[in-house]
Order: C-alpha cells, then sequence, then structure tokens
C-alpha cells in the first residue's frame, strides 16, 4: 500500500500544489501579514516543505521545526489556524484530490495544531 | 568554587567569537553582523539581506552556504563570507576584510549631470571587470562607506556608467556627484547580483519596472535584451516623483524607436504609483518575465503582486535599492 504522499503524486503534486496554495495565503487579508517577507523564494520553500508534510512525505520538517518556525509569530491564534487549513483544504480539493486523500492530509495538519500556536 | 565565565556565558547561552584576536561574546539567535555591531565594532553594511554584498569578513572556519553562495569564487577561496548570512558559532575566528582582496582601483572619466540630482557617472576599470548587465558594483567612499549601484552600461560599451541619485545627507553619494571627483581614482567591487537578462526565451514577454534610478540596471537589460535579438513584447514602466525625476526620457525614447517590440510609459506621482498602472495595464503576468528595480517598498509589494498575477516566481527579477541611513 502506497503512502499518501505517493498516491498523491509526489513531489511533482507538492509542486504544482504549493503556487496554489502559497497565492490562496497571501490573498487573504486575515493572514498576509504573517507571510510578509522580501524573501518570497525561501518563503515558497517553507510552504513547500509544509505541504509535504502535510502529505506524510519524505520529511525534512518535523513538529520542532514547526514549533519554531511560528514561535515568534505575534498574536497567532486559532482563527488564523483555521485560515491556513481551509487554504490547504481548498487547495488540494481544487487540484482534484479525491476526499479520502484530502481527509488524510487535513488530519496531519491538524496534528500541527499545537505546535504551531505554540501551546 | 567558581566557574569561569565562558562556562557561565554557554549557561545563559552566549557563545564567544575571536574577531581581529580580541574575543566576542554573542548572542547565537542573531546575525554575526548584528553581534559586532552591537559591541560598536564598525564593520561595513546595508542591506542585511545577503545582497549588498557588503559585510564581507574572513574565516578558516566553516559558515553556511548563504553566507557563501552570493559570492565570487575568488573571494570564498580566500575565506570570505557575508556576516549577515551567519550565526556566531563558538570559538568561531573571524578578520575584517582586507580592502585590497575586496576593491581595485577605477578612474573616472566622465560625468553627466541629468535632473532631478541625478548623474550620470562613467568609471573605467584598469583591469578587466567582467558582468552581465544588470548587475550592481559596489564602490568604497569617504570614512570606508560602501554603497553599491547599479551598472546601466553593457560590456561592449567599454566602460561602467552608473546613475547616481545625490542624497541630501549621502555620505557616498554626495561624494560621487560632486566634479572634484572627476580624473581621480575610485575602489570598486563586485559584480553582484542576479537582476540580469538570461537569454533562451526570446518570444517572453517582459514587464519592466524601474523607479527613479532604478532605471539604471533596466538600460542594461533592455539593450541586452535587444542585442540577444529579443522578439517578445517589452514594456517598460518608469516611475519618479516628479517631472524632473524622469531623468532620460530622451534617451528611452530614442530606444523606444529604435526597438519596434518597446513600449515605454513614464508615469510621476500625480499620474498615481507606476506599479499599480502597470499592474492594471498588464493584469494576467502567466509567462512573463518581470523585472523590479528600485524603492525597496515598491519592489516588495510589486513582486508580490505579480505573483499573484500568475508570473512564476522563478521568472521575477528584482533588485531593491535599499537606503543606508545615516546616523548624523
Amino acid at each position: 500500500m502506497s503512502s499518501l504522499y505517493e498516491r498523491i503524486g509526489g513531489d511533482a503534486a507538492v509542486d504544482a500544489a504549493v503556487d496554489v496554495f502559497y497565492k490562496k495565503v497571501l490573498s487573504d487579508d486575515s493572514i498576509s501579514h504573517f507571510f510578509e517577507t522580501t524573501d518570497m523564494d525561501a518563503q515558497r520553500e517553507k510552504q513547500k516543505k509544509f505541504l509535504s508534510l502535510a502529505f506524510g512525505g519524505p520529511n525534512d520538517y518535523s513538529g520542532k521545526d514547526m514549533r519554531a518556525a511560528h514561535a515568534g509569530l505575534d498574536g497567532i491564534n486559532e482563527a488564523h489556524f483555521a485560515a491556513v487549513a481551509g487554504h490547504l483544504q481548498a487547495t488540494l480539493e481544487e487540484l482534484g484530490v479525491p476526499a479520502a486523500e484530502v481527509g488524510e492530509a487535513m488530519a496531519i495538519a491538524a496534528s500541527t495544531h499545537d505546535d504551531v500556536l505554540g501551546l | 568554587m567558581t566557574k569561569d565565565n565562558s562556562a557561565q556565558d554557554r549557561e545563559q547561552g552566549h557563545v564567544t567569537v575571536h574577531y581581529e584576536g580580541s574575543p566576542v561574546k554573542c548572542d547565537p539567535s542573531k546575525s554575526l553582523l548584528d553581534n559586532l555591531l552591537e559591541q560598536e565594532l564598525p564593520i561595513e553594511h546595508c542591506c542585511k539581506k545577503g545582497s549588498c554584498l557588503t559585510c564581507v569578513l574572513k574565516t578558516e572556519d566553516e559558515v553556511e552556504s548563504k553566507s557563501r553562495d552570493p559570492l565570487k569564487s575568488t573571494l570564498v577561496e580566500q575565506g570570505y563570507f557575508l556576516s549577515c548570512q551567519q550565526k556566531p558559532n563558538d570559538g568561531m575566528v573571524i578578520q575584517s576584510a582586507a580592502a585590497n582582496d575586496i576593491f581595485e582601483e577605477a578612474l573616472v572619466t566622465e560625468m553627466i549631470q541629468k535632473s532631478g540630482h541625478v548623474s550620470q557617472i562613467f568609471i573605467k576599470p584598469y583591469g578587466d571587470f567582467l558582468y552581465k548587465p544588470g548587475q550592481f558594483l559596489n564602490i568604497r567612499g569617504p570614512e570606508g562607506a560602501v554603497r553599491s549601484y547599479s551598472i546601466a552600461s553593457l560590456p561592449s560599451d567599454n566602460i561602467l556608467e552608473l546613475h547616481v541619485k545625490e542624497h541630501q545627507f549621502g555620505i557616498v553619494s554626495r561624494w560621487l556627484c560632486s566634479s572634484e571627483l572627476l580624473g581621480k581614482e575610485v575602489e570598486i567591487s563586485g559584480p553582484g547580483g542576479d537582476c540580469f537578462y538570461l537569454p533562451g526565451k526570446e518570444d517572453q514577454s517582459m514587464l519592466m519596472i524601474g523607479t527613479g534610478t532604478g532605471l539604471a540596471p533596466m538600460m542594461g537589460i533592455l539593450r541586452d535584451a535587444k542585442n540577444n535579438n529579443h522578439k517578445g513584447n517589452i514594456e517598460l514602466y518608469f516611475g519618479a516623483v516628479n517631472e524632473e525625476g524622469l531623468y532620460m526620457r530622451s534617451e528611452l525614447l530614442a530606444l523606444e524607436k529604435e526597438c519596434d517590440n518597446l513600449t515605454v510609459h513614464f508615469g510621476t506621482l500625480e499620474d498615481g504609483p507606476i506599479n499599480e498602472m502597470a499592474l492594471k495595464n498588464h493584469p494576467d503576468l502567466s509567462g512573463w518575465r518581470v523585472f523590479l528595480c528600485g524603492d525597496p517598498d515598491m519592489v516588495k509589494k510589486t513582486k508580490t503582486k505579480a505573483y499573484l498575477a500568475d508570473a512564476a516566481l522563478t521568472d521575477i527579477y528584482s533588485d531593491p535599492f535599499d537606503v543606508r541611513d545615516v546616523t548624523l
């Protein structure tokens, strides 16, 4: 039985997804300020790592990294987490990922909740 | 029993580096540059982003690749690295940059005053100065201050052309724009930056937005594209605060006459932000190449907007002209 990452389409799928996801996030005024940066290429790489994580793919990005990456973010809260999760789901659905796989990816994303919010 | 200072420091999370033979206590969460500046050590720097290549220091110890990647191999071989892109490692031994290693002499041969306090400055390097049109060089000015200026010329011009705006309190810009420099030598280093034309997609549409002296690299890139027979549509947007600031109107109009695929648009603050004008005229940038030079705010915002207009991130070339704050 292949992994979720393989079933979704591996690195190529993640690469297709990252621009869709990143643009949704940048266009959302409730969270875009968290993503303001002069280095968009580095930021895109981080998004790609997050998406790989959400697909249970090769893991460069641990829970500890997620915690450290979000530690400095002033005022980050449930609504922000929910907004980003929503964009992840919308991205997967837009790319035609089957419902079961979307569910699996969203469960993995949900598991990052405490690390992201520093709880 | 008392512990020695270094053990105490490590407990508090501090590390110690050796700079020019003296120990310096550092916060490992901050860059080496910030740590040394906090100790009031006079390290030349500007952008703190790894772009301007000014904050070079020397070490034989291991450093991160991002502090080395932007530098040319001759400097890397000598142990140079960018101190703003490196965290202090315990026990690191660092030396300051030797001007001889970094800078070479060049002669200021001509200066032309344009409108809007901008001067065209022509510099002849004594040695070979290899660069791609659109890259920048660093100049060492009074008090050892280093600033970056984009190159407006082509290598085939056999002269380096800079467009320098004289800032009211600018240490280097005022010195550069003064006629006393004519016939004198200056110290330059570089080139740096990856805002240049890459051949291979000659049918690609190109959007170029430059504000103020952000036009300088655009001139080089435009001529480079023309020499490479770029066939795609080129839309150049040149913006300035006021009419005076549009310091190269006639030259651009002449270039437009020569190239049937080039359209030049001018805009001042009165007309509204030039980047918004450009994005309104070209709302779908999928497949386009985008060059953004000048005001850092404009460059940053427009990069995001161009990406959202579906330009690929790898097709967006940006060159923010950070202005170094001068403490008086």
